[in-house]
């Protein structure tokens, strides 16, 4: 059973100045005992209480900068929050980043290895699903050669393929996937379509409302790190779009 | 990853910060595919853009050993082909110890893209960069052991167990340093070109390429750590005795740098995710 609980979650992003990221700076600041007017912190989210369980397809709505990011880092567990704690279960794939880990010197088989492990799976797993892959991303012998030498297309392709090749427990993207990609068939959304619904928990930070309408029901609208609204994903895309309006 | 049950409402308890780090350590232990395969494709990168690959920083040091060797055995008047091994497997070892603590302080700093935007265990950054080395010293391995079979120089029969054990110990302490300098030069940026230039120096201080015997005073070898591991691994190759003292410091080293790196790493944990952005 996968399940994801944040009580009262605060997050403060610290900002360092030129001095406070040295150590020098900072043993000179405290051999003055002064306070430290070099570190700015950012408040980027404030007091999150969230609970979502297995079937949970949960939007991330807002404004850039109002912590979707930071949200779905919590989430993973890569940001431990400042305040307030998260408590997790079950194996959790964070896509934020599709090329991460893609080296253009290693060919698409030893990428698909290198990315599969990335997202937590093990070799032999992707040994497995190597074929399947290849095939989706029709690379033919080309999986054989070195990333550098494909098209921009191809690399595409082959990054999608790998990254919807998994079953997580828990999945959390940024800004969907696969979106900016121009050569997005009918055949990748149906494959993206399968992946976000094998997902036990889907957690999905996008701008666009048809991606949001399409693959959750529930929807978070935030504002400055503040959960402004919780609720059925059309209600919260309306509330989202009247708060911008009367600013 | 194993499933944890939740209880609503009941914070999780806070852990010790060596036990943070020691569990961290073993989820990193378990992710060795994956840094050791990140390791190798280094490796195999550097294959791609030349045939010898690393082999170019082999023959960059053999031309310098022997540079080194022609000039320093005339200076201390020394027998050019005892002293040749001598600084040869000197920096061998020297070029181990100085890139581990080096690069150590870019194993976190220089990984910001993997640590915002994976979970994985944070311990395997400092795998992979101890893996890289290892590597490298496996490959400038080679034209030492062809000069020593060349020169026919006899090792101790202890040196099949104490020279390895040397090299074991430099490798465990090079990922120990890593845990807790690694993170450290995240959060300070001034840091790592500071080590840089301190290891330079070290490289000077350190009998790589002179003999204790030379210098009137033993200070630069009794206060300077890494003399300690260079002895442990030469001299049982050059068939002389180890002290059971150096072994004796070199076993103090470690379980004071283990534990600094535990604590340490333990406590910066939780904010590296933050210092690297």
């Amino acid at each position: 059973m996968a399940s994801i609980m944040l009580s009262d979650v605060t997050v403060d992003i610290p900002i360092f100045g030129v001095s406070s990221r040295n150590a020098k700076g900072t043993l000179l600041r405290h051999l003055k005992r002064s306070v430290d007017y070099d570190t700015v912190w950012i408040r980027a989210l404030d007091g999150v209480d969230l609970t979502l369980k297995d079937g949970d397809r949960i939007g991330l709505i807002g404004p850039n900068g109002a912590g979707k990011s930071t949200l779905l880092r919590v989430m993973g567990g890569i940001l431990t929050p400042t305040a307030g704690y998260v408590q997790s279960s079950g194996d959790i794939a964070t896509m934020f980043d599709l090329g991460l880990g893609m080296s253009y010197d290693a060919t698409g088989r030893e990428n698909i290895m290198i990315r599969g492990m990335l997202l937590g799976h093990s070799r032999d797993e992707m040994v497995s699903k190597a074929a399947e892959i290849t095939e989706f991303a029709d690379l033919g012998d080309r999986i054989d050669h070195p990333v550098r030498t494909y098209s921009s297309g191809m690399v595409a392709r082959l990054s999608f393929s790998i990254s919807t090749a998994i079953e997580p427990e828990i999945l959390l993207l940024d800004e969907g996937i696969g979106t900016a990609d121009a050569q997005f068939t009918a055949r990748a959304k149906e494959r993206l379509n399968e992946f976000m619904l094998r997902a036990g928990i889907l957690v999905l930070a996008s701008h666009s409302d048809a991606m949001l309408e399409e693959f959750c029901d529930q929807a978070l609208v935030l504002d400055r790190g503040r959960v402004t609204f919780l609720g059925p994903v059309g209600a919260a895309l309306r509330h989202y779009h009247a708060s911008r309006e009367a600013q | 990853m194993s499933a944890t049950a939740i209880t609503p409402g009941s914070p999780p308890e806070v852990k010790h910060p060596i036990s943070v780090a020691l569990s961290d350590i073993r989820a990193g232990w378990q992710r060795r595919q994956l840094w050791w395969m990140i390791a190798y494709q280094d490796l195999i990168a550097q294959y791609r853009r030349s045939r010898i690959g690393p082999f170019w920083i082999t023959i960059q040091m053999s031309a310098f050993v022997l540079g080194i060797s022609v000039v320093y055995a005339g200076l201390f008047r020394q027998d050019f082909t005892t002293f040749l091994p001598y600084v040869a497997i000197g920096f061998l070892v020297w070029g181990l110890i100085s890139t581990s603590v080096v690069d150590s302080t870019k194993a976190y700093f220089g990984q910001a893209g993997y640590i915002r935007s994976t979970s994985l265990p944070l311990s395997i950054y400092s795998y992979r960069t101890v893996a890289s080395h290892v590597w490298t010293f496996a490959h400038n391995v080679v034209p030492v052991v062809i000069l020593l079979v060349l020169l026919r120089v006899v090792p101790s029969p202890w040196a099949i167990i104490l020279t390895p054990l040397g090299v074991i110990a430099i490798v465990l302490n090079a990922f120990f340093v890593c845990l807790w300098l690694g993170p450290v030069c995240a959060r300070y940026r001034d840091i790592a070109p500071f080590v840089a230039s301190a290891m330079q120096l070290m490289m000077f201080i350190t009998p790589v390429f002179w003999m204790v015997d030379s210098l009137p005073s033993r200070a630069a070898v009794i206060w300077n750590p890494f003399a300690y591991f260079l002895e442990a691994v030469r001299a049982p190759l050059l068939n002389e005795p180890v002290r059971p003292f150096v072994w004796l410091v070199i076993i103090s080293i470690t379980i004071v740098n283990g534990f600094v790196a535990l604590v340490l790493f333990g406590r910066n944990r939780r904010w590296i995710a933050y210092w690297v952005g």
